[in-house]
């Protein structure tokens, strides 16, 4: 495997609103067309200088269920393709909620950081933490979800996974 | 102490101080007329003994004036025809001393000297010596005749050797009572106390006259004792000489008689109060303590257990009943403004729970809205807008060159079907958000009618929204458990938002309640009609989980009661069993205890003839 694979998220809720809210956000933008346009724009009328999105990819994967999640990084596991963050809705219903969820992929992945999403304000530290670890490893975000927050820290955990991705990769390999 | 031992204390005291006071009032006016009546009865005994001691000397100066105004016993006494006389006269002296009714008779003449005397014991007939001689020693002189002008008897009591003796002394004149007198004639008897007492039936008694000191009336003041008065008077001898002191006895009889009346009163006092007192007790512990305190345990359950029930003891028409009445109408309102203020509570609770829901809810919806929007923002930030404007305008100038229209053209038109896209997918994005602010807004739409009350009631077709909820609330949270839903659906009257909420939680609460179950898990969900209940839909939620004990069948619908261990997004049996009453129906639950499963019960209106009045009545 190579140590500059294509980072990967992993976003865990059972409303499908919110699954949909994920997607606008974490996936589906093909520039390449509008690159070849652009350049052409460049030639007619000098570079623009506009703000695009961010020149990020990484590969999603969605479950609205948590056994599904804990199933998603049991074979991320396998695959030596972990995740490098995943978003996970507190309470679901039915199954497993979040705090379980999270219990059960740190038992599977040590490394992959957890965020923690919410549209409720009663969670604690500490209910986090026993969940998911240490507090470096997990995190929270409230909803409703703003898109420039989850970009922004899905983008701040793949890159904190693409430091740790060699050490690792090479861990699962020489086993 | 209880109202009956006050009650009787106090009429005991009233009842203590009356016969107190009635014995008193006897003693001091009833036993006084006894006394007095006595005293005049002890005087007339008196009276009757002295009487009864003058008569027999009455007859003895009456005898001895006929014989001492006599002139043959004027001639005997002077010593003339002595012989003559004896024999006419005393010849037979036993005789003689029965015709005058006495015992003793002496004939004394001028000098003192004894004539003729004898004294016969007149039951035996026989002598008794030395009597009359000792009439010659009592020192009766002439003198004592005849400082009497007209001749008389005297009579008197004299000691004898034999006991005391009445006698009678005349002096022996002639019959015309002419003449100096020749003697005296003695007449006497014996002291016979038997007879008078038999004679007088008064007991008395003579006793000797004190020695020394002057005896006057006065001395003999009545002796009262307990049982006898004794009345005294002084007896005076043939010489007016105090001889013998007349003791009369007068037995209490009366005054004892009306002392056993008096007590005899008083105790049949007493024992009436005591009979009075013990009904009345009787009487004031069934009337007034036994109810008072029957009111009084029942008042001590409700403050203590906080359930106001009924009391059966306003039946009666007595103040008791009365208050007992009182109580059930204040208990009426206590419970009236409980059940509201329980039901204020639970709306609040459900409030403060639904108004957490629906924040949940709104966040959870305000993110698609967010994604959307930015993701419509980003898609048309790709779109060069500027340079395509520049591009129009430079073809619309004709200083423009051949070749850059060309290329301008080709830049156009490459951009097309991206700006076409670009508006299809933002398009894409307003659809999304408009309905993502619908569902938000109603949210908060529903929030709004629940908090106002504005519960909507509509006909219902109850099971598909029953395998709504089932789906929901059991089959995706325990894959395990096996369903069974009705077969038939039914129609109800209510509010769709509050009957998905209950049964959600009613199913919620059967999922638990089967945790630790071992075996195969059931839940069976039953509907049964308004004609099968008369007039109720019944919707039974069945499972075979841990149970309820008899004792809770009742208290888990209490507030504060969960049966629940993850109160995670529930609004609890308490709520549910009020917002089952808001919609005109009620929850009820059934099992046969521990182990045995449960089923919970609601019964709700079939069908909504009248909305408006369901609303109300909600």
């Amino acid at each position: 495997m190579s140590g500059h694979k294509v980072p990967r998220l992993l976003v865990v809720d059972d409303d499908l609103g919110v699954i949909a809210a994920y997607r606008h956000v974490l996936e589906g933008h093909d520039f390449s067309r509008a690159h070849a346009l652009d350049e052409l724009g460049d030639e007619l009328f000098g570079p623009s200088g506009k703000a695009t999105l961010e020149d990020f990819s990484w590969r999603v994967h969605f479950a609205d269920q948590g056994h599904d999640a804990v199933a998603a990084v049991q074979a991320a596991m396998a695959n030596c393709d972990p995740f490098a963050v995943v978003f996970l809705d507190v309470r679901m219903s039915p199954g497993m909620d979040g705090y379980e969820t999270a219990q059960q992929i740190r038992k599977i992945d040590p490394d992959v950081h957890v965020v923690f999403v919410s549209a409720y304000s009663d969670y604690s530290d500490e209910e986090l933490s026993d969940a998911a670890g240490p507090f470096d490893k997990s995190s929270f975000m409230p909803k409703p979800v703003w898109p420039h927050e989850l970009r922004a820290t899905a983008i701040e955990h793949c890159l904190e996974a693409q430091r740790q991705a060699q050490t690792s990769i090479e861990s699962c390999q020489g086993d | 102490m209880n109202i009956a031992t006050k009650l009787s204390a106090g009429i005991l005291a009233v009842f203590a101080v009356s016969v107190i006071a009635n014995y008193c009032v006897l003693l001091t006016t009833i036993r006084p007329q006894f006394d007095e009546i006595e005293m005049v009865a002890s005087k007339a005994n008196h009276k009757r003994v002295v009487d009864a001691l003058d008569t027999p000397q009455a007859n003895l100066r009456s005898s001895s004036r006929d014989w001492g105004f006599w002139d043959d016993n004027y001639n005997f006494a002077s010593g003339k025809d002595a012989q003559s006389f004896i024999d006419a006269n005393l010849k037979n002296p036993g005789e003689t001393f029965d015709g005058l009714g006495i015992e003793a008779l002496a004939i004394f003449d001028a000098k003192g000297d004894l004539v003729w005397g004898q004294t016969i014991d007149i039951s035996t007939k026989e002598r008794i010596p030395g009597v009359v001689e000792q009439w010659a020693n009592l020192g009766f002189a002439d003198p004592y005749f005849t400082e009497i002008g007209e001749p008389r008897a005297l009579s008197g009591l004299v000691k004898t050797s034999r006991g005391l003796m009445l006698v009678a002394a005349a002096p022996i004149v002639k019959t015309d009572h002419s003449g100096a007198p020749a003697g005296t004639t003695w007449m006497g008897t014996f002291l016979d106390e038997a007879a008078l007492k038999e004679l007088t039936g008064v007991n008395f008694y003579l006793d000797d006259v004190p020695a020394g000191g002057s005896i006057v009336p006065a001395d003999f003041k009545p002796d009262i004792s307990p049982d006898t008065i004794t009345t005294s008077s002084l007896i005076t001898d043939i010489s007016d000489r105090p001889i013998a002191v007349l003791h009369v006895e007068t037995p209490r009889d009366l005054s004892t008689a009306g002392a056993a009346a008096i007590g005899s009163a008083t105790w049949l006092s007493i024992l009436a109060a005591a009979a009075v007192l013990l009904a009345l007790w009787f009487f004031v512990q069934r009337i007034v303590v036994t109810r008072v305190a029957a009111l009084t345990q029942h008042f001590s359950i409700a403050g203590e257990s906080g359930q106001i029930q009924r009391t059966g003891l306003s039946r009666s028409n007595d103040e008791i009943g009365a208050l007992a009445k009182a109580f059930n109408d204040l208990a009426k309102q206590v419970n009236q403004l409980r059940d509201v203020l329980l039901a204020d509570s639970a709306y609040i609770g459900g409030v403060s729970e639904w108004a957490t829901g629906t924040l949940h809810n709104v966040r959870n919806g305000l993110s698609p809205i967010n994604c959307a929007a930015w993701r419509a923002q980003s898609v048309f930030e790709t779109v060069p807008v500027a340079n395509v404007t520049l591009a129009l305008e430079q073809l619309a100038d004709p200083a423009t060159s051949d070749e850059r229209r060309g290329k301008l053209i080709t830049y156009i038109l490459a951009q097309t079907p991206r700006m076409l896209d670009c508006a299809q997918q933002v398009q894409s994005m307003s659809e999304e958000i408009m309905s993502a602010s619908k569902t938000v807004q109603d949210m908060a739409s529903g929030y709004e009618k629940f908090i106002r009350r504005e519960g909507h009631f509509e006909t219902i077709d109850v099971l598909p929204l029953i395998e709504g909820v089932t789906k929901s609330a059991v089959i995706s949270q325990d894959a395990g458990i096996k369903v069974s839903l009705p077969a038939q659906t039914v129609s109800a009257a209510c509010n769709r938002t509050l009957l998905w909420q209950i049964l959600a939680n009613v199913l919620t609460n059967a999922v638990e309640a089967m945790d630790h179950q071992t075996g195969e898990k059931r839940i069976r969900i039953e509907l049964q009609d308004a004609r099968d209940t008369g007039g109720q839909l019944r919707i039974s939620v069945s499972d075979n989980g841990e149970g309820i004990a008899p004792e809770h069948l009742k208290s888990i619908f209490e507030r504060g009661v969960s049966t629940r261990q993850n109160k995670i997004g529930g609004l609890g049996l308490h709520w549910c069993a009020n917002a089952a009453k808001e919609l005109g129906g009620s929850l009820s639950a059934e099992s046969d205890g521990y182990g045995t499963g449960a089923t919970l019960v609601l019964c709700l209106p079939s069908s909504t003839p009248n909305c408006e009045q369901l609303a109300e009545a909600a």
